[in-house]
């Protein structure tokens, strides 16, 4: 793994910051805008990287955990295959990031049919207590995705998310 | 033939339980189906400038500019959506027009219609500033992607003074001096554009819901949700649960107007002196619907900055209630509120679907010229998302 690459991400963006940004033509606002962005997308993904399975971890958990309460919530046979994915999830010993990535999603689009059942059984508790368990999960999603974006400078409240380290763990 | 009005409630019912999805404007189904099938033919090629600039200089004829002279050519910076030029012809006198030319990537962050552009700054010319229509290629079939092409609007988007780099606007403050000149022309030019008779205009490519009184708040549910639907990259359960939760509650609208559907800062210019409005831009989303629409996007947090006073301001220009008490009173409308939170969660869904679920796709499919941006733009869809939780939870709660 040698160099690594923390080595190779910082020594490209010197590249770009010192090298190539000066000698874009001034007047060439497209191509100036976007190395910019090139070059903070490849800082953010030099402060990500050492943090990237940890994220994809803390996405997977919090998602089981909706999961199990929808499932709860949800009848069969839309709640049965939140359940199973949910155990599979569970039972599985995926290891690498993209492994945890498409779990999450698996999970997530499960969760997502049994959501529309719900709304179009029409029971009205079902309906809202799905509906709070739902924003309950976005509460925590949100700080941990708006944590992880924030050097995007897109997010007007990006100085109230906590450092990611402190929301997941390192690789 | 219908022999009795639908009603609303009816429309609740079968939106919910039988999650209609068709019923949406004609021309805007007609795009998302061409937008599927152009898609599978990338990855795009961001557009030679040089062969563009040929086709354009071989096309002045054909376009009414007969003895017009192509004097200069370049790619401006910015526009997410299209790729933008701007030209200068010279037609014989000696005098130089300058124009900007706006051209379709093959997938934009939103999929729109030139034809429409071009039909509503014609119809709203005098009314409210803009560009003016110098030509529109709505089919592609002149200069190879659907185009057109406007007279260039001298002005600036932010205040000379702030220096911060914003992307679309967003982020965009003014102070007290600011504020005290361009909010009367904002809130002018919004209300004209909703008292403009858009029935007697000529709107060929447009269609209005005047089917039932819930259709304005349904087509722009299907739409967006199609969107959505189509463009996810990723399972959000948090817009599953939006979705339904708008068709559980959409509103009636009896009296449809033109909506701008992109009104805020960023997208109206200004003279830097004086600070006299010039144009108000980016049409492409116009539609017939629900006044409600544009003040619940003016309000969008992520358009929102603080005053001198902490005060959050929306398009950094006005309170919320000052925002109602100005609209009301400039148009004699009511605001109501359900219906104002209705598409304000609409407008952050609009919102969510565009950066997390149109912007990530594209890019992942290589489909535009500013791959780079989007995917630096999608992680905005996280503020939307936590946005409508807010929402919808307050909604839920009264």
């Amino acid at each position: 793994m040698t160099p690594g690459f923390e080595i190779r991400l910082s020594s490209m963006i010197k590249a770009l910051e010192q090298v190539v940004l000066p000698a874009v033509e001034p007047g060439n606002g497209f191509a100036t805008e976007q190395l910019a962005i090139t070059i903070g997308q490849l800082e953010m993904l030099r402060l990500q990287w050492p943090y990237a399975h940890g994220y994809a971890e803390r996405c997977l958990d919090d998602i089981v955990a909706l999961g199990r309460s929808v499932a709860h919530h949800a009848s069969s046979p839309t709640g049965d295959a939140v359940m199973d994915s949910v155990l599979l999830a569970g039972e599985s010993d995926a290891s690498s990031t993209d492994e945890l990535i498409a779990q999450r999603d698996r999970i997530g689009n499960v969760i997502c049919a049994a959501i529309e059942d719900i709304a179009i059984q029409g029971d009205e508790h079902k309906w809202r207590t799905v509906a709070k368990l739902v924003i309950e999960h976005e509460g925590l999603a949100h700080e941990r995705n708006r944590a992880w974006f924030a050097r995007t400078g897109m997010d007007p409240q990006s100085s109230e998310w906590p450092p990611i380290q402190t929301l997941v763990r390192q690789n | 033939m219908r022999t009795a009005p639908l009603r609303t409630d009816d429309v609740r019912e079968v939106s919910r339980v039988g999650q209609i999805r068709d019923e949406m404007e004609p021309r805007i189904a007609q795009l998302m189906d061409l937008k599927l099938a152009r898609r599978e033919t990338g990855p795009y090629r961001v557009a030679n400038s040089q062969e563009l600039e040929v086709r354009l200089a071989a096309m002045l004829p054909a376009i009414g500019q007969d003895n017009a002279r192509l004097t200069s050519f370049g790619r401006m910076p910015g526009g997410a959506s299209k790729e933008q030029f701007f030209f200068a012809v010279d037609r014989g006198g000696g005098e130089e027009e300058r124009l900007v030319l706006r051209v379709d990537p093959l997938e934009a962050i939103v999929e729109t219609c030139r034809y429409r552009e071009a039909e509503v700054l014609n119809a709203l010319r005098g009314i409210v500033p803009l560009a003016q229509v110098r030509f529109v290629d709505g089919d592609g079939s002149k200069l190879g992607a659907p185009s057109m092409a406007t007279t260039f609007v001298n002005g600036v988007t932010k205040p000379p003074s702030d220096g911060n780099l914003t992307i679309s606007g967003v982020g965009t403050s003014f102070n007290a001096a600011w504020r005290e000149r361009l909010l009367p022309q904002f809130l002018g030019n919004l209300t004209a554009i909703h008292k403009f008779d858009w029935r007697k205009a000529d709107l060929p490519h447009f269609s209005a819901p005047l089917d039932f009184p819930g259709q304005a708040a349904l087509w722009q549910v299907n739409w967006w949700t199609r969107v959505w639907r189509e463009d996810a990259v990723a399972p959000y359960p948090m817009l599953t649960l939006a979705e339904q939760w708008l068709r559980r509650n959409l509103p009636e609208c009896r009296e449809p107007v033109l909506v701008h559907g992109d009104f805020r800062t960023g997208n109206f210019m200004f003279d830097a002196e004086t600070g006299e409005m010039t144009a108000v831009l980016d049409w492409e989303l116009a539609h017939i619907g629900d006044f409600h629409e544009d003040l619940a996007w003016i309000l969008q947090r992520l358009f929102a900055t603080p005053a001198e006073t902490g005060e959050l301001m929306a398009c950094g220009l006005i309170t919320r209630e000052g925002l109602i008490k100005a609209y009301e009173s400039a148009t004699g409308s009511t605001v109501n509120r359900r219906t104002l939170a209705f598409y304000e969660i609409l407008c952050a869904f609009k919102c969510a679907a565009m950066n997390l679920g149109t912007g990530s796709g594209i890019a992942a499919r290589g489909n535009n010229h500013q791959d780079v941006l989007l995917s630096w733009m999608a992680p905005v869809g996280h503020v939307f998302c936590n946005e409508i939780a807010r929402l919808i939870s307050e909604e839920m709660a009264s």
